[in-house]
């Protein structure tokens, strides 16, 4: 007898390579192979038992992607401080400006990092991406982070 | 996941350089969290002062509750005791009047005892008390921004 039709609609998708993109290990049948699927997509990611030297190189990455990740955090610290005075109407916006310059203990100092960080993401994530093409790090099996980072970098300009 | 390092191998120099790096990022995440704080305490209030100098304490007589209108507080002298009551009612802000012991909102009705307590009404807390000093030129010295206990009063 033949599985139902939505269950061999998602045997078909995990074969596509799209599919093998998105879940590496394939769906989780038994509780041992949900815990190596936690432990390879994620713990294994970011502390790999195994890598290779080349790719601790500097000049591999260029440490963009966790440059980027910095940069992100500094811009929510600022940002969260900056939201303390900064008033978002066009009565108020330009003198809260100028009490963030003037006014404000190391509020131009904030304002300064706020702005140098925005700037420096921009040009770091687009870098970023271009050290993913030229490694060929979008290359099979890695397909769908490159449609991440495509998701990624088109939130950036909300930021 | 990691083994802890083997630091039984550590020259003197790379003790020091340790050493000075923790101490480097320690005192640069405190500069970065008091200079966060500092940032956050406003230099500059957008409102008007709280504080506000009520005339010499001989301005008032022995035993007397004076209303000051532009400010809306009740000035209380007793023998040489000064203390000052809020005149808004805690129900929607209107301006008490002085009855009898009491006091007494004309809006909504609501009554309150000589300390200030509700004694009827919709006002749901009592009247609050401003602290009262006196300023360097020998003026009594009110601040709205502070609220102190019914009990407690200035000498003067």
């Amino acid at each position: 007898m033949k599985p139902p039709l939505p269950q061999r609609a998602w045997q078909w998708f995990e074969q596509t390579r799209l599919g093998r993109s998105i879940f590496r290990v394939g769906l989780p049948q038994s509780n041992l192979s949900r815990m190596q699927a936690m432990v390879s997509s994620f713990l294994l990611h970011v502390q790999p038992a195994k890598v290779q030297r080349r790719t601790l190189h500097a000049s591999t990455t260029f440490g963009l992607g966790l440059i980027s990740l910095y940069l992100f955090g500094l811009l929510i610290i600022t940002g969260v401080l900056l939201m303390f005075y900064y008033v978002p109407s066009t009565e108020h916006a330009y003198n809260a400006m100028k009490d963030l310059q003037f006014v404000v203990s190391a509020g131009l100092l904030v304002r300064n990092m706020h702005r140098w960080a925005a700037h420096l993401m921009v040009a770091c994530v687009l870098l970023h991406m271009c050290r993913v093409f030229y490694t060929g790090a979008y290359k099979r099996p890695r397909e769908f982070n490159w449609l991440l980072g495509i998701g990624l970098s088109s939130c950036l300009p909300s930021a | 996941m990691n083994a802890p390092p083997d630091n039984s191998d550590l020259s003197r120099r790379g003790f020091f350089a340790l050493a000075a790096g923790w101490v480097a990022s320690t005192f640069g995440i405190i500069a970065g969290a008091s200079g966060a704080i500092r940032f956050l305490v406003p230099n500059v209030l957008y409102e008007p002062d709280q504080r506000f100098k009520a005339g010499r304490p001989d301005d008032y007589a022995d035993g007397s509750i004076t209303f000051l209108e532009s400010e809306r507080v009740f000035l209380l002298r007793r023998g040489n005791t000064f203390r000052c009551l809020s005149a808004i009612c805690t129900h929607l802000g209107c301006t008490v009047d002085h009855q009898g012991d009491g006091f007494h909102c004309p809006c909504h009705g609501s009554t309150f005892d000589a300390a200030g307590k509700v004694t009827g009404g919709p006002a749901p807390r009592a009247l609050t008390w401003h602290l009262v000093t006196l300023s360097k030129d020998d003026r009594l010295l009110i601040d709205k921004g502070q609220s102190v206990e019914a009990d407690k009063y200035l000498v003067v």
